[in-house]
């Protein structure tokens, strides 16, 4: 059984050549992936879905991944692991923090490291609900 | 009818009649009493005092006559003047020297004649006292005597006449050189053998400060005078120049000497002594000395001394050499630094001529200048002085004409090394250059701060990619044809990484001394977009392209991109807290001219700025942000393409604006 099996992985980044390759990454792992080129985008999904993981770029025209981090923690409804993955090394990691974001990755990222930690994470999190 | 022969000592006796000065003089009552004795004594009716000239004689005084004078050869006393007592010619018709004469046989008929002849004081006969008669006759013993007393009587009076003459002429000359001596400005004093004033004039009290009761038998050899030399040292009396006078018997010429007046005043004098000898001509009994109060002249002549001294060293501390120069260019003068120049002593430059101190050469090379100097017309010019050594000397040169009464007599060269502000000018401008180049980039680090960053996000989708497929490969569930497809994702992601990379370098590099090229504005743009990308993005700025597709200029890529990075970058910084975020970029033909504008949603520039924003160092962002130098580096590098930068103060949006001419255009 794959790491990722049964989870539900939204990946948000404004390079969608980068959209595709972390798609194959986390489907790679088992997981089921859906997209979004920004924060604005990726909120909507989150209030519509049930998401196990979002991984987003913090920097994107039209929605942030701060703002995205900051409506996850104070919307009403299931709240994903958020995890950043930065293209920049000024990324305010006391406002990521404020926000439960879990990690900051910063690109060109160590793909094995990270599916590692959000699967450790993942561990504790109970499959299924919906 | 015999005429007189001439005398013996003819000449000498006319030159001693001239001497007497009487010649055609008026009448005077002392020769005429005699005449007019001498006809009473003698019962004539006629008696004269006749002078005998050269070819007439002429009565001095005439009793009984009028005629003023008579041709010499008529003359009876022409022939009295040849012996020493009387002339007696007792009747005249019977005699064979005179009968036929025209005074005889016409007016005034002499018949009787007798004349005693007058000696002048050295004893020459020069005419006769006669007494004439127009009937024969005789005189008497007494007459005779009489006459002759008489005669005696006008040699005296003629001799006290001139005696006379020669009293006034030397009354005259006494009371002008007394007169003289009392009007002069200069002191003058008389002085004995005793060293004692005996005589002065009102001057030399006026000049001494002392009244004449203080003058008199004052010595030279009183210590009250307190009397200096020239250089302020003692002068003891001793010495004085009258003293010399007297003891040496020599004049003394032009002596300096300070004087004290009474009240302490010091006068300065220059004295002039002269010995007087007695008539052994041994020893000086007497020294006229004068003097002439030079104070002021001194002071004055002093005051002049120190100005020049001090306006020679003002020039000789000016480190420039300076040269005065007459209209026919020959040297007038010079400082310490222009004699150091030409390697010779002062003396050795003025009165030489311009051509032959500069040399040939340099002097054709300057004649121009100073033609136009000549003309009144002040020049300034710079050159490379020839040196004994080395590489030649930058300078300055200055010419000032010397203008007297309206006309250029001359000019002033002032020749000022330079060597050190060229120096200085070509560090400025390597500076200047650095400095350009760090504010270039300054702007690229702003802008393109982003790009380095940018590439991470097709690094993390290269190594993402080759990770997965080193694992399908690694785990054999790689399939050919997804292999293939994501290889070519991997290129397409390195290439553009290497288009991010180019663009840095070209922008980075220095190209100041790159030729210019026909250029592509839209591909300038796009490279130059393509740096600001990610900033433009992360600051969500709009960018909106509006550009003519086939317009070329004639440029250095480089510097282009740079301007139009720097305007992009100061739009970035000045709409990003706006809400309303876009850029515009422009460019179309207007003419012969490329118009290329970036325009902001900003709303313009304050009014107050508008002179100052091309000003070099002049910022509107805070400290630390911004080089202030954009601008005008901008404008520096558009003008080099023969263009124009300017803000467009018309527009309503923030618009600046780049004219370029067009490629191909002139």
């Amino acid at each position: 059984m794959k790491t990722f099996s049964g989870r539900k992985v939204l990946v948000v980044d404004d390079d969608e050549m980068l959209r595709e390759v972390l798609s194959d990454m986390f489907k790679g792992q088992g997981a089921e992936v859906q997209k979004a080129e920004n924060g604005v985008d990726a909120f909507a999904l989150v209030q519509k879905e049930h998401f196990d993981v979002v991984f987003s770029d913090v920097r994107m025209p039209g929605g942030d991944g701060i703002t995205l981090a900051k409506q996850i923690a104070e919307h009403e409804g299931h709240k994903p692991l958020v995890f950043f993955c930065s293209g920049f090394n000024d990324v305010t990691r006391e406002a990521a923090l404020r926000y439960n974001v879990l990690k900051i990755y910063e690109k060109p990222f160590e793909r094995k490291k990270v599916i590692e930690e959000i699967a450790s994470h993942l561990s504790q999190v109970p499959l299924g609900r919906r | 009818m015999k005429s007189a022969p001439l005398h013996p000592h003819e000449v000498d006796r006319l030159a001693a009649l001239k001497r007497l000065q009487i010649l055609d003089s008026p009448p005077e009552k002392d020769f005429d009493d005699i005449t007019l004795i001498a006809a009473q004594i003698c019962d004539t009716p006629i008696a004269l005092v006749s002078l005998i000239d050269q070819s007439r004689q002429w009565f001095k005084s005439k009793k009984g006559l009028t005629a003023e004078q008579t041709p010499r050869e008529f003359a009876f006393c022409a022939h009295a003047i040849l012996g020493s007592e009387p002339l007696i010619i007792s009747d005249a018709t019977k005699d064979d020297r005179f009968a036929d004469n025209p005074l005889v046989t016409g007016d005034p008929k002499v018949t009787f004649y007798a004349g005693a002849p007058l000696l002048s004081p050295d004893g020459y006969p020069i005419g006769t006292l006669c007494v004439i008669d127009r009937k024969p006759r005789t005189l008497s013993a007494t007459q005779t005597s009489a006459l002759q007393a008489l005669s005696t009587q006008v040699s005296r009076l003629l001799q006290l006449r001139v005696q006379l003459d020669q009293q006034k002429e030397h009354a005259k000359q006494l009371e002008f050189k007394k007169t003289a001596i009392e009007n002069l400005s200069e002191g003058v004093v008389l002085q004995g053998t005793d060293f004692r004033i005996v005589e002065f004039n009102a001057a030399a009290l006026e000049v001494l400060g002392l009244t004449a009761d203080q003058m008199t038998g004052k010595s030279s050899m009183d210590p009250a005078w307190r009397t200096i030399r020239a250089d302020g040292s003692p002068f003891p009396g001793q010495e004085h120049p009258a003293v010399l006078a007297l003891l040496t018997g020599k004049a003394q010429r032009q002596v300096t000497m300070g004087v004290h007046r009474p009240n302490s005043e010091l006068r300065w004098i220059e004295i002039n002594s002269t010995p007087i000898f007695g008539p052994d001509r041994s020893k000086p009994l007497w020294a006229v000395t004068s003097f002439r109060d030079i104070t002021e002249t001194r002071n004055a002549k002093l005051t002049l001394e120190k100005t020049e001294t001090n306006h020679r060293q003002v020039l000789n501390a000016i480190p420039s050499m300076i040269a005065h120069w007459s209209r026919d260019l020959t040297n007038l003068g010079t400082n310490n630094a222009c004699d150091a120049y030409f390697g010779k002593p002062p003396s050795q430059i003025r009165g030489r001529s311009l051509s032959d101190l500069l040399g040939e050469e340099t002097f054709k090379r300057n004649l121009p200048y100073i033609e136009k100097v000549l003309r009144g017309e002040p020049q300034v010019f710079e050159r490379t002085l020839p040196t004994k050594h080395g590489a030649g000397l930058p300078v300055m040169v200055n010419y000032s004409p010397e203008i007297q009464n309206g006309a250029v007599t001359g000019f002033i060269a002032i020749v000022t090394d330079i060597s050190e502000i060229k120096k200085l000018e070509y560090e400025r401008q390597m500076m200047a250059a650095k400095l350009v180049e760090s504010a270039k980039m300054s702007t690229l680090g702003e802008m393109a701060g982003g790009v380095a960053h940018e590439i991470n996000t097709p690094l993390a989708v290269i190594i993402t990619k080759t990770s997965m497929l080193l694992e399908d490969l690694q785990n054999g569930t790689a399939k050919l044809a997804d292999v293939t497809l994501q290889l070519e994702k991997i290129g397409i992601t390195a290439e553009r990484i290497a288009k991010i990379v180019k663009g840095m370098r070209q922008f980075s590099r220095n190209s100041t001394t790159d030729p210019k090229e026909p250029i592509s504005i839209s591909a300038v743009t796009d490279s130059t977009l393509n740096l600001c990308h990610e900033k433009l993005m992360q600051a969500q700025i709009k960018v909106i392209r509006e550009i003519d597709e086939n317009l070329s200029v004639s440029a250095r890529f480089t510097e282009i991109s740079q301007v139009l990075m720097n305007l992009i970058s100061n739009a970035t910084d000045a709409i990003e807290p706006l809400s309303e975020k876009w850029i515009k970029i422009s460019a179309r033909k207007q003419g012969t001219k490329v118009i290329v504008t970036v325009t902001d949603s900003g709303h313009g520039i304050a009014h107050n700025i508008w002179d100052k924003i091309m000003n070099p160092f002049f910022t509107t962002k805070e400290l630390g942000r911004g080089t202030g130098l954009g601008l005008s580096i901008s404008k520096g590098i558009v003008e080099s393409h023969d263009g124009k930068i300017y803000y467009d103060e018309k527009s309503a949006n923030t618009r600046f604006v780049v004219e370029l001419p067009i490629e191909g255009a002139q």
